[in-house]
């Protein structure tokens, strides 16, 4: 009996242990560990040798924004010396500061700002390391010593997603906060306003955020943070803020309780709508993470003839394989700000033929010419493709090969609009221009995105110079874009990604089926022959 | 208190693969599917001798089957019939979509640290990679700390787009190639290699690869279309002060560790 209790309290204090460890794990996964609010001269001294060791080559020694790496990044590092931080969980404060709370700024270094160039430093930095460059940065604005952080943001009155509040959200989004007008009605980040020029404080241009896609909000994606961004607005950018800093402080004044009523309930009604918009900024999305990126895209075997058109139903049948470009910055001229995040691409064929249907996001439907500031091309796409057959497991150069391994790029532009095919021997090869080659396509720009169609038939005379595609091989290709509105063009200012695999669909095989049989039978004489030889010896 | 035999087994069983499927994928690296297969078998071997190891364990662990196929019994009349038509299913099934999902694309054994060139022509001038044990500029001790600081700059305006801030290969573009950026706080990577290895990787780049280790796929630019002799050391001394590993020196028997994976 007694010696039962004992093992009891034993695995009740086991218990609590487990517990209390389990909690400082969680604790310390959600980066708690509180920022000393006073720092000693040491974390200063300690501050300033992580800042110059990791900081300083793109946000500058003088914490003013100008590093090694600040001429070659989109969007460009932040100027310290401002104290203007994008992402605050803290209202503006009475002096009019919009200040970031100690834990902000550490969770901007740790988490770092996505789809930028700014990392994620906690695998690198210790908690306590990061509060220390923390204060250290702080020293770079006077104003962290003049003024202290405001009211805490309230995330009350939270609104589960639903499709009503979903179209609440769209109508608050199009006309009470105007949303649109910036990111654009599907939210792609083309608004008229970014179409005419945003610049942020210091007078970069710079975009606004494509809704569609989570992985690339800099101050992340999580429910929270959105909410946060629309209530608070990014500091720096004319993301502008939409929650009213105490509204509770009209309340306070007045003694009449009809009125104070109201002005809780409108208070509330703003908590409300902005949690409605995050309902429906997150029904935007295409895809709630960065896809993985598949290593094969299947071209799906259909009968009868290939969809033309980039919006015709028949496409919801073939898989959906989503490619990152990057900026080319492997040869001179190297294009280091890129704009264009990726493509989705998705393939059919019927045995004749094969179709590709290339869509991805751009802001600016761009035409040569069209400002002043810079010089301007057409936006455009192509497929690569090995011109010769091939063997064993050489490949052409993924750019844009060279003299012994040519590519076959099939290249459609906005302007004219027809696929061309175009042969390059390296990138000093590649020429805009090119023979129709067979290439049927059609594409249009529909707010903020492309969608192109490209076909051809699977084999054609010249079997050795042209990208041929046999049935049930993998084939090597690969996708490259220009945004011209970015001062992409030619051979080497473009965006490219790595060779990935084709496989065409062969007609469905009969081997599962006969397969099915084969294992059936299988099962059938193992049990037999062991019911045979049981019963033989023990029957 | 006595665990069947059965227990045992299976539990032996299931620590295994708890052991293959996520313990050593914690500690190392996930177990390649083929060898994890090897794996499975050879455990299912060693339960087998166990219980094999005499004639008493062998029946105790054999009675239930032989129950199942002779017993007369209510209950074990139907579950025979059961069993017999349940197991040929499943192994047809198991059959027919193991021959569906044979898609799979070709995977060519790339080699990651193939042999370097005896020499290198850098910008028309002949360099022994064997006659340089360590980087020209270590010579120059005095100087160091500002050659490592040039590495720095040249780091932050070249290589951190790929090969990223942390020196970990994920730089903002590192997604869109493949084979990925070297990571370089690994242990796989400069810690294993000579500096003069590195500015040979570094001087020719991607192209520069032999084909054994294709060179049409990898993203690393040429640098000595970019760079000079000088800077390329500066920067290696970058990577090596940064990530704390130390440079193999090359001995003159030419022995290197850059043997292929």
């Amino acid at each position: 009996m007694s010696e039962q209790r004992i093992t009891r309290g034993r695995s009740v204090s086991a218990l609590a242990c487990c517990m209390g460890v389990g909690l400082w794990l969680f604790l310390s996964l959600l980066g708690a560990s509180p920022v000393n609010a006073q720092p000693t001269e040491a974390d200063l001294e300690a501050g300033e040798q992580i800042y110059l060791q990791r900081c300083a080559h793109c946000h500058g020694v003088e914490g003013d924004g100008v590093g090694a790496s600040t001429d070659v990044v989109y969007p460009k590092p932040r100027d310290f010396t401002s104290g203007v931080y994008k992402f605050r969980t803290r209202h503006e404060t009475e002096e009019g500061n919009w200040l970031a709370a100690d834990s902000d700024i550490a969770r901007s270094i740790r988490e770092g700002l996505h789809g930028s160039s700014m990392p994620g430093w906690e695998t690198v930095l210790s908690g306590q390391q990061i509060d220390q460059l923390v204060h250290y940065i702080k020293t770079f604005a006077d104003v962290f010593e003049e003024d202290t952080p405001g009211l805490e943001l309230s995330f009350a009155n939270e609104i589960a997603s639903s499709p009503e509040s979903i179209a609440r959200g769209k109508e608050i989004f199009e006309t009470v906060f105007e949303c649109h007008t910036c990111h654009g009605t599907d939210g792609r980040g083309n608004g008229e306003e970014a179409l005419a020029g945003l610049e942020d404080d210091w007078g970069y241009r710079i975009w606004p955020a494509n809704l569609t896609k989570p992985w690339t909000y800099r101050g992340g994606s999580g429910r929270r943070d959105i909410f946060r961004n629309i209530s608070l607005g990014i500091a720096g950018t004319p993301m502008p803020p939409f929650a009213d800093p105490d509204p509770m402080a009209e309340a306070r004044e007045t003694d009449d309780p009809e009125e104070k009523q109201e002005i809780e309930a409108l208070a509330r009604e703003l908590q409300e709508d902005t949690w409605h918009t995050v309902n429906y900024v997150q029904s935007l999305w295409t895809y709630p993470q960065e896809p993985e990126v598949k290593a094969t895209l299947t071209a799906k075997r259909v009968d009868g003839a290939l969809p033309m058109s980039p919006d015709d139903a028949a496409w919801q049948e073939a898989p959906v394989n989503y490619y990152p470009l990057v900026g080319q910055v492997i040869q001179e001229p190297r294009l280091f700000a890129s704009m264009t995040v990726g493509v989705e691409l998705q393939a059919l064929h019927n045995g004749e033929e094969v179709a590709f249907r290339l869509v991805w996001d751009d802001r600016t439907e761009s035409a040569p010419g069209e400002s002043e500031e810079m010089e301007t091309y057409g936006d455009a796409v192509a497929l690569q493709f090995s011109s010769k057959p091939l063997s064993g497991m050489e490949k052409p150069y993924f750019l844009m090969g060279d003299a012994s391994y040519p590519t076959d790029l099939w290249y459609w532009r906005n302007d004219p609009g027809d696929a061309v095919l175009t042969r390059t021997q390296g990138a000093g090869t590649f020429q805009a221009d090119g023979n129709a080659g067979g290439l049927v396509s059609q594409g249009q720009f529909d707010n903020g995105q492309y969608r192109v169609v490209i076909q051809r038939a699977l084999q054609t005379e010249q079997t050795d110079t042209e990208v041929q595609f046999p049935i049930g091989a993998f084939i090597p290709f690969s996708v490259t874009g220009w945004d011209g509105s970015n001062g992409e063009f030619g051979g080497y200012k473009r965006t490219v990604m790595a060779w990935y695999n084709l496989y065409l669909e062969p007609e469905p095989s009969k081997a599962p089926l006969y397969l099915l049989l084969v294992g059936i039978g299988f099962g059938l004489i193992v049990e037999f022959s062991a019911l045979f030889v049981t019963r033989k010896n023990h029957g | 208190m006595r665990l069947s035999i059965h227990l045992k087994s299976l539990l032996t069983l299931l620590v295994a693969i708890f052991v293959f499927s996520v313990v050593v994928p914690f500690v190392s690296a996930p177990i390649p599917g083929q060898l994890y297969g090897w794996y499975v078998i050879t455990t299912l071997f060693v339960i087998y001798l166990y219980v094999s190891s005499s004639e008493a364990s062998w029946e105790e662990f054999i009675s239930p089957v032989r129950q199942l196929l002779l017993a007369r019994t209510a209950l074990m009349k139907p579950l025979r019939i059961v069993v017999f038509i349940v197991v040929p299913l499943l192994c047809g099934w198991y059959f027919s979509t193991w021959a569906a999902g044979g898609s799979a694309p070709p995977g060519g054994l790339r080699v990651i640290h193939p042999t370097p060139p005896s020499s290198v022509n850098f910008q028309g001038k002949q360099l022994v990679l064997q006659d340089i044990p360590v980087s020209p500029i270590r010579k120059d001790e005095a100087h160091l700390a500002e050659h490592i600081e040039n590495g720095r700059i040249i780091y932050y305006e070249n290589c951190f787009f790929c090969h990223g801030d942390a020196l970990q290969g994920k730089g903002h573009f590192a997604q869109g190639f493949n084979p990925a950026p070297a990571d370089f706080q690994a242990s796989g990577t400069i810690a294993q290699l000579s500096e003069s290895y590195l500015f040979w990787r570094i001087a020719k780049g991607g192209p520069g690869l032999p084909s054994e280790s294709t060179p049409w796929d990898s993203a690393m630019p040429i640098w000595e279309d970019f760079l000079t002799e000088e800077e390329i050391w500066q920067v290696i001394a970058y990577l090596y002060d940064t990530t704390g590993h130390e440079p193999r020196v090359m001995d003159h028997g030419g022995g290197e560790g850059g043997g292929g994976h």
